[in-house]
């Protein structure tokens, strides 16, 4: 339908309507008013009531103790200069494991050649823009050298979150200068691991996205929001 | 011969192994909406917020829908306007067509099924492919799903296995963990190899033309990131004006539909893939979908347009969970829709489904939009009334009930004995009652009676 016919016959609708009271303008965003926690103690305990890990020690240590529990295996990561930790990625390659290139072409027959790469790709680097110690989450921002699939397709996904980024709630977040949301065409927020409870109701982890979510902290960030 | 009637199928499904899985199902998922509310204090201020955001927007829905479709735009993505399921599926198809695609992936959407997306697409030669755990079991058993938010409650985890060792050709488990993995090795090398993804959207924000999509499994992630052609179809309704705005609706959403403070993934997708990103989809196409939307409207039930299908109403009505979700006979069941599908599909065939309800108002309590559904209900009654339509099984008697509440004795001995004797869940019901009233709470709840009953109150009090 031409979308002016479509919006008129809305209004119409609209004009006809027995809607109850609504404001006349936008009520817009409340951020909820809540108690006082300690900001990396709530994004801990929260995180792992979901399943999901936080790490708050040497970072390294974090890495080489996931690569230990695991073995080498394929890895996706964001580029070293997305990353708040310097030589992180190296950390992965020097123990075994393969970095796959996270750019996928754009042409139909190479970008299903390259996809078909991500088969079985065991662990996905990236950093993160924010947490929320209310809900245990934490916020990617794609673009590029930042693949959308870093965080998707690997049965582990670490992610490096300097400690200065976590904030109260998705709330406080989205209404900060910091969110802008609408400047990439993909940001996610990360809740735990994949999860599903279709059969039975009986969690299951890992069922298309990742098994394992890491939140590694580090300290104050040197690299700048990349937009 | 006529199609059955709510009545018939719902008298059929009470007591049936399905009907009692669902209902189990859905006192589990509202036992852990209780908690989630309880404990998050700003929980009551986001459901008035959360109100009036979405009553606002539907006041003025062309100027934000016109808003939306010029951002998405803008970002080089396009949008359709459907006026109904056949020019929606059309678009969809004309889209595959000229994307030269053979496979599809979907994730989870109440709106593409009420369109039936997946018949159209498949008539035209295209292989689609459900995601979600739950619909890709209800797709490869040529079932139908019995939730809105999961839609195998009605399925046992060894019928799931017999059904992947005969569809998928694997060996026979019934362990969920290996069922899990089954369909995650089976749906990764189809989302890698697709050509096209198709999604629904949960909402929308008009500024910034910014569509959320929110899954548990991440199925909703690869659906929107791996195909190079991404089909984003939405109820009118979705939007919000802003991302903020929609960060309300957020707060709402997990912990009324799930108990979950935010769902799994939340992501949020303005725009296709931008000059320089490592990936994504190169296309994006949004179909805005009206088909009987404009006419609800218009109509004295325009506030169920409100409803941000969270399902927490199918988990506290008792008749939704004696009867499960296939008696009502449409995609939409539950109160939300006995409201919906009448002015949606017509009355015609669908009479009884305003009276399938106790007008109890608990779904009243726990919509996070608190959409007066009990209202609308009595409203489309007394229009079904006035057609003249008449039901005899509203005159069956309801026996012990009926003898109970006209004998003021039976009914005081009844509720003594069971606030001593009824085990009363976490949510205020009780599950099971003993002696005669086994038989009323084998198919329903019986909401748990005050500590004192208002008889003995006023006897106590009417002198003061």
């Amino acid at each position: 339908m031409d979308r002016d016919a479509f919006l008129a016959r809305v209004r119409a609708g609209i004009d006809r309507s027995t809607l109850p009271p609504a404001p006349e303008a936008d009520p817009g965003p409340l951020v909820p008013d809540l108690p006082d926690v300690d900001l990396i103690d709530r994004f801990g305990t929260t995180i792992a009531t979901l399943d999901g890990t936080l790490h708050t020690g040497d970072p390294y240590a974090a890495i080489a103790e996931i690569i230990a529990a695991h073995g080498p295996g394929q890895l996706v990561a964001w580029d070293d200069e997305h990353l708040p930790l310097a030589d992180a990625i190296r950390r992965f390659t020097a123990s075994g494991c393969t970095r796959i290139d996270g750019i996928v072409p754009s042409s139909a027959g190479e970008r299903l050649a390259h996809q078909r790469g991500y088969f079985d790709v065991l662990y996905g680097l990236t950093g993160a823009e924010a947490g929320f110690a209310e809900t245990g989450s934490i916020v990617v921002r794609s673009g590029p050298g930042r693949p959308r699939m870093a965080s998707l397709i690997p049965l582990v996904h670490i992610v490096l979150l300097p400690r200065d980024r976590i904030v109260r709630s998705p709330m406080h977040w989205l209404t900060s200068k910091e969110s802008n949301v609408a400047d990439a065409a993909n940001v996610v927020y990360v809740t735990g691991p994949s999860r599903t409870a279709d059969i039975e109701q009986r969690i299951e982890l890992g069922v298309h996205g990742p098994r394992e979510v890491h939140v590694v902290l580090v300290e104050r960030s040197e690299v700048s929001r990349h937009r | 011969m006529t199609a059955p009637t709510f009545a018939q199928r719902g008298a059929e499904a009470v007591g049936s192994e399905a009907a009692a899985a669902v209902g189990d199902g859905a006192r589990h998922l509202i036992e852990k909406r209780a908690a989630a509310v309880d404990a998050y204090p700003a929980m009551d201020a986001m459901r008035d917020r959360a109100r009036d955001i979405r009553l606002h927007t539907l006041a003025h829905l062309d100027d934000y829908l016109f808003e939306f479709a010029e951002a998405v735009e803008a970002l080089g993505g396009h949008v359709f306007f459907a006026a109904d399921a056949g020019e929606a599926t059309a678009h969809v198809a004309g889209i595959a067509r000229a994307a030269g695609v053979r496979t599809i992936v979907k994730s989870k959407s109440m709106v593409t099924e009420e369109i039936e997306l997946n018949a159209a697409l498949e008539a035209d030669g295209r292989r689609v492919v459900e995601t979600d755990l739950g619909e890709f079991i209800v797709q490869l058993s040529g079932d139908r799903p019995s939730h809105i938010v999961a839609p195998v409650l009605h399925w046992t985890k060894e019928q799931v296995g017999r059904l992947f060792a005969d569809e998928l050709g694997v060996a026979y488990t019934d362990e969920p963990t290996e069922l899990n993995q089954i369909a995650r090795t089976h749906l990764r090398r189809i989302f890698l190899e697709a050509d096209m993804g198709i999604s629904g959207v949960n909402f929308a924000a008009a500024s910034t033309g910014t569509i959320a999509v929110v899954t548990n499994e991440g199925n909703g992630r690869l659906t929107t990131t791996a195909p190079r052609v991404h089909v984003a179809v939405m109820g009118m309704e979705r939007v919000v004006p802003t991302l903020e705005d929609l960060g309300v609706m957020l707060e709402v959403l997990g912990r009324s539909a799930t108990g979950q403070a935010l769902t799994t993934y939340t992501n949020l997708i303005t725009g296709p893939r931008r000059p320089g990103d490592a990936d994504g989809p190169d296309e994006l196409h949004v179909v805005v979908v009206d088909n009987g939307r404009s006419t609800v409207l218009g109509d004295d039930v325009s506030e169920v347009l409100a409803c941000i299908r969270c399902g927490a109403c199918l988990n506290i009505c008792p008749v939704y969970r004696s009867v499960g979700g296939h008696a009502y006979g449409d995609v939409y069941p539950g109160p939300v829709g006995s409201v919906l599908s009448p002015i949606l599909f017509g009355f015609e065939g669908r009479e009884e489904l305003p009276y399938a309800c106790t007008l109890c108002g608990a779904c009243l309590e726990v919509c996070p939009a608190r959409i007066d559904l009990p209202r609308m209900l009595v409203n489309l009654r007394e229009r079904v009334a006035a057609e003249g339509s008449a039901f005899s099984w509203l005159d069956r008697p309801l026996g012990a009930y009926e003898f109970a509440a006209t004998h003021p004795t039976v009914w005081n001995a009844s509720l003594d004995g069971a606030s001593v004797a009824g085990r009363v869940n976490r949510s205020g019901w009780f599950k099971r009652l003993p002696w005669r009233g086994k038989a009323w709470t084998g198919e329903r709840d019986l909401p748990a009676p005050a500590a004192t009953s208002f008889r003995r109150w006023w006897r106590k009090h009417r002198g003061s």
